[in-house]
């Protein structure tokens, strides 16, 4: 056998191994990659199996060899409960989620009116009903390493004996419970780090069974025949294999475990607290009553085969399954076993520990501190260190608790005797959850009273007596009862006899529990709170809780005064008549007799809001009906719970209004935008029927001349050369639209290449009167030119200033009388700018067409004031929006100037060069233009 | 990924169809599990089936088939993950809750 260092050694480097993992899986857990790693099915599946404890690893083989099939109930029962996990369990997790839950204690008195009193009630019953528990992981775990070290003689074993060998666990174990769990204050209270861990350590402890139990069917017999053939050979033995010895306490066992599954508070909190994901539950529905199904195989086989092989009265039973690899001289796999027991009684005694220092310091320790200190606790800053302190505290003292009830009791009986004990206690929490989340009157003073009787029956039955039997009380406690009164005997409370202790004390325990619970609930009425948490708990899985919730908030107990204001409400926005039936009909509708008004409940708000939303809006009704129902001073802390749910719905509801408002302002500037494309589109459609007008009518003209010439070959020279001119003119007025035309569309689609530089003006003038001259000779029109000397340059491109004032010039001699017309063509400075002005003596233009007359196609046509000219107009209509636009190009300014009947004087700017000279500067303050 | 919220928006999972089953399902555990049935089964040592005691054989065959079960109906989900999110709730079998009426 290995000494005794090594085995020390190997089983605290697991532990340690462990706490590494769980620190490890913290880390990860903070960082989102990481997570699903750390937090998915299989963790949660078998992070449940904590419910395995050193229990089920050695417990079971004792409990087999002495019952057979007895050790089995306590693992079907959950196989049923997760069976209906779908509906029960997944409720509760829904709850625990959305109320922020943190314990079994916080669920109950959360649900029965946020009570403190009942929260430290159950507190105080899980943490004595759990010492017994803790108890029997300390025995195990002590007992294995006593049977295994029993074989070494060195100095170092014989110094642990069994009362040592317990207290060192127990020192150690609550050591390894405070790094676990109090390393600090996690308000969600996750430890997503031990959660790895002890699914770890789930998966260590069903490979070390199911090893020894290979290796007990077929190492030490030839397989499951071979052990039943056996043992059907000995009778004594054979008893056991069937039900004969465990049929008694069966349904008990079942029950026992069907609540401890749920309530005990290590699986109460792995199960619904540490769960990150509702969605895991439903993989753990049946993984893990396939955990136990497995885990469970090998129980009676090994049971049988210790039995058989080992001699009698060796060994305790619930030694066997390190009795026989040790007997075999098997030192690895008796390690293994020996670190597997180690990790199952560690888990539950860390998580567990965990889970009630919890509710110590939560539910017990700090509701005390503030009815009695309260200044001190509100002055002091931090709170963190004192909270884990008082943890720290709570587990060491439930360890040495543990410690104490096993030297004084636990020696007397098998583990899972003491186990029971346990169970029977958490299942007194049971009807208080069950009722918590099914039924709704559920009432407070209810759930005291039936936690309360539960729990003290439950002690009188079962914690008690285990003391007498070990020596603790007297004898004569059991044997005639409490003060010698045979009713009183707590294994036989009432007379009743013939069942067995466990089953006895259940039922009674339930019997008080139930019955006081119905009992009360059914003669008290619930208070606001209450009925507002009874609300959020039974209908955890409807979206209207919420809103239920807040309405019991706002309403009233007191009903009359509600109904009559509700009344008033009504026949004010919809008349008597019509109020007094739909009043009546309620009344009706609750079971009153006709002419009763109808009692005051929240059915009657949403009918009266109903009625009268139909005259002035739902919103509006709303408004109306809450404040005619005035509501109680209810506590701002209860109105934000139940708006804390709504919150997200608030929160939705606001980014939606955000983005339906974006969306509506987009649409609007969409909106826009097509009215601008349309008006595009419509000024588009305009300028091409008139340019295709414009250019069909010389075409017109030239086709219609060109087929009379050629029609009638005999026409007179003079007719037909007069035909011809006219041909010749509309084509050079077809070529000249088509140049505008061209034109206008480069420059707008800014496709025009200009050639912009320094140009002499008194030379650009002169060119452009030059071209014109011939024109001017035939119309006998005088063309005057006057240039300020001294100008300087302009900046401007040479063709296109030309072609502006050609435009101009032709266009004032177009205008002028013929003969006597007379253009004037005018040079100044203008600040920064040289100013051209083109003066005719023309009839001049309408006040009202001033700035009319640079748009596209416009023609000052047939007018009163044109009856002076007996020509017309003979232009394009495009001549002075190109010039408009090329002046703007420059960065000047085309105008009408002055017009009167005695003539027009159009005018533009072009910008002089920046020269060296301080006379160049914008002394006007004009904006010196971009120029290119 | 998996986030604190309890609402699975935007979670891939489906819900198991028809989880009404799992109701029958325990009732039927409730029944293999106890005493009329297991006292039909308990033969004793002797009686053997693959040479193993028939009480045996029966206790683990009833758990694997209940554990059977609930595998089928858990993990054959609806695969139209969007219709059933929205009847997740509906379907979780409460006495389906009509919006509150008058006289309620």
């Amino acid at each position: 056998m290995l000494p005794a260092w090594v085995i020390l050694a190997t089983s605290l480097g697991y532990l340690l191994a462990l706490f590494a993992l769980a620190w490890y899986g913290d880390r990860r857990a903070s960082d989102p990659a990481g997570q699903h790693l750390v937090s998915n099915p299989y963790i949660f599946s078998l992070s449940i199996a904590i419910y395995c404890t050193s229990w089920t690893y050695y417990g079971s083989v004792g409990r087999a060899a002495t019952s057979g099939f007895g050790f089995l109930p306590i693992y079907l029962g959950p196989t049923i409960v997760f069976t209906l996990g779908w509906f029960v369990l997944r409720k509760i997790l829904r709850i625990c989620k959305t109320q922020r839950i943190t314990s079994i204690a916080d669920f109950i008195s959360s649900r029965y009116g946020k009570s403190q009193l009942i929260g430290s009630l159950v507190t105080v019953i899980a943490v004595v009903g759990i010492v017994p528990y803790i108890a029997l992981q300390l025995k195990a775990v002590s007992m294995s390493f006593g049977v295994v070290l029993a074989k070494d003689h060195d100095a170092l074993a014989s110094t642990l004996t069994p009362d040592n060998m317990a207290f060192a666990v127990t020192l150690v174990l609550a050591a390894f419970a405070v790094l676990f769990g109090t390393r600090h204050i996690e308000a969600t209270e996750h430890h997503a780090g031990m959660v790895v861990a002890i699914a770890a350590e789930s998966v260590v402890k069903i490979v070390a069974f199911l090893a020894v139990g290979a290796f007990v069917v077929w190492g030490l017999y030839d397989g499951f025949g071979d052990i039943f053939a056996r043992a059907a050979a000995d009778p004594e033995i054979a008893r056991l294999v069937s039900m004969e010895k465990s049929a008694g306490n069966w349904a008990t066992l079942t029950l026992l475990s069907m609540a401890a599954i749920i309530c005990l508070p290590r699986q109460f909190h792995v199960t619904f607290v540490e769960n990150t994901n509702e969605t895991h539950l439903n993989r753990a529905l049946w993984l893990f009553p396939l955990y136990l199904f497995v885990i469970n195989i090998f129980v009676l086989p090994i049971a049988l085969g210790g039995l058989m092989w080992l001699p009698k009265g060796s060994s305790d039973a619930d030694t066997f399954v390190l009795a026989l690899p040790l007997a075999e001289n098997q030192p690895l796999l008796t390690l293994v076993v020996l670190v597997g027991g180690l990790s199952a009684a560690a888990a539950m005694v860390i998580v567990e520990t965990i889970a009630l220092s919890t509710m110590v310091c939560n539910d017990l320790v700090m509701p005390a501190l503030l009815k009695f200190s309260r200044q001190r606790i509100e002055a002091s800053r931090d709170l963190t260190t004192l909270l884990l302190n008082i943890r720290r505290v709570a587990i060491v003292a439930i360890l040495l608790l543990g410690y104490w009830y096993l030297a004084v009791v636990g020696n007397t009986y098998h583990l899972v005797t003491i186990g029971l004990v346990s169970f029977c206690a958490a299942a007194q929490l049971a009807p208080a959850v069950l009722f918590a989340i099914y039924w709704r009157e559920g009432t407070r003073h209810a759930a005291f009273a039936g936690l309360a009787s539960g729990f003290a029956v439950w002690m009188y039955t079962l914690l008690l007596p285990s003391f007498a039997r070990s020596g603790f009380l007297p004898e004569s406690f059991i044997t005639e009862g409490l003060f010698g009164i045979a009713l009183l005997k707590p294994y036989a409370l009432f007379g009743l006899e013939g069942l067995d202790n466990i089953s006895h004390s259940l039922f009674w325990s339930m019997l008080f529990n139930i019955g006081s619970f119905l009992v009360v609930s059914l003669s008290q009425r619930q208070s606001r709170i209450e009925q507002i948490q009874a609300t959020l708990f039974v209908e955890a899985f409807s979206q209207q809780a919420p809103a239920a919730a807040a309405e019991f908030a706002l309403s009233r107990d007191d009903g009359r005064a509600s109904v009559q204001s509700l009344r008033e409400l009504a026949t004010r926005y919809v008349g008597r008549e019509r109020a007094e039936a739909a009043f009546a009909n309620y009344a009706r509708s609750q079971g009153l007799d006709a002419g009763e008004p109808p009692e005051w409940d929240s059915g009657l708000m949403r009918l009266v809001e109903r009625l009268v939303a139909g005259s002035i809006g739902a919103a509006s009704a709303r408004v109306a009906v809450a404040s005619a129902v005035k509501g109680e001073r209810v506590s701002l802390d209860e109105i934000i719970q139940i708006l804390d749910e709504t919150q997200h719905v608030l929160e939705y509801s606001r980014q939606l209004e955000e983005k339906s408002r974006a969306l509506e302002a987009a649409s609007r500037e969409i909106e826009a935008a097509n009215q601008q494309l349309r008006e595009a589109d419509r000024l588009k459609d305009e300028f091409m029927s008139t340019v295709s007008h414009e250019l069909r009518t010389p075409l017109t003209s030239i086709r219609s001349f060109s087929e009379i010439l050629q029609d009638d070959p005999d026409m007179d020279a003079e007719q037909r050369s007069a035909f011809l001119g006219i041909i010749v003119s509309e084509s050079e007025r077809l070529t000249r639209l088509i140049n505008q035309v061209l034109d206008l569309a480069k420059i707008e689609a800014g496709r025009m290449q200009w050639h912009i530089r320094d140009l002499d003006l008194d030379q650009v003038v002169r060119d452009a009167a030059a071209s014109l001259a011939p024109i001017f000779d035939r119309d006998e029109v005088e063309m005057v030119i006057r240039i300020e000397p001294g100008l300087g340059p302009v900046r401007a491109d040479a063709d296109r200033l030309i072609q502006v004032i050609i435009n101009l010039v032709s266009n004032a001699e177009k205008f002028c009388p013929k003969p006597g017309g007379r253009v004037v063509i005018d040079v100044q400075r203008d600040g920064a700018m040289a100013r051209v002005s083109v003066i005719d003596n023309g009839p001049g233009i309408p006040e009202a067409e001033k700035e009319a007359i640079f748009d596209k196609f416009y023609q000052v046509r047939a007018n009163n004031q044109l009856d002076a000219n007996p020509l017309g107009m003979a232009g394009t209509g495009l001549g002075l929006a190109i010039s408009e636009r090329i002046v703007t190009q420059f960065g000047g300014r085309i105008w009408v100037a002055a017009t009167s009947s005695a003539g027009s004087t159009f005018a533009f700017t072009v910008p002089l060069t920046m020269s060296a000279g301080p006379r160049n500067e914008a002394a006007h303050g004009q904006l010196e233009p971009a120029g290119e | 990924m998996p986030h604190r919220s309890i609402i699975t928006i935007g979670q891939r999972f489906a819900p198991p169809k028809r989880p009404q089953r799992t109701i029958a399902v325990a009732l039927l555990a409730v029944v293999l599990f106890n005493q009329p049935l297991l006292r039909v089964f308990d033969h004793g040592a002797k009686t053997t089936v693959f040479g193993l005691p028939v009480i045996y054989v029966y206790l683990f065959a009833a758990w694997a088939l209940v554990i059977a079960l609930m595998i089928t109906i858990v993990e054959l989900r609806d695969q139209s993950g969007g219709s059933n999110r929205k009847a997740e709730d509906s379907a979780s079998g409460e006495p389906s809750r009509a919006p509150p009426t008058a006289g309620e």
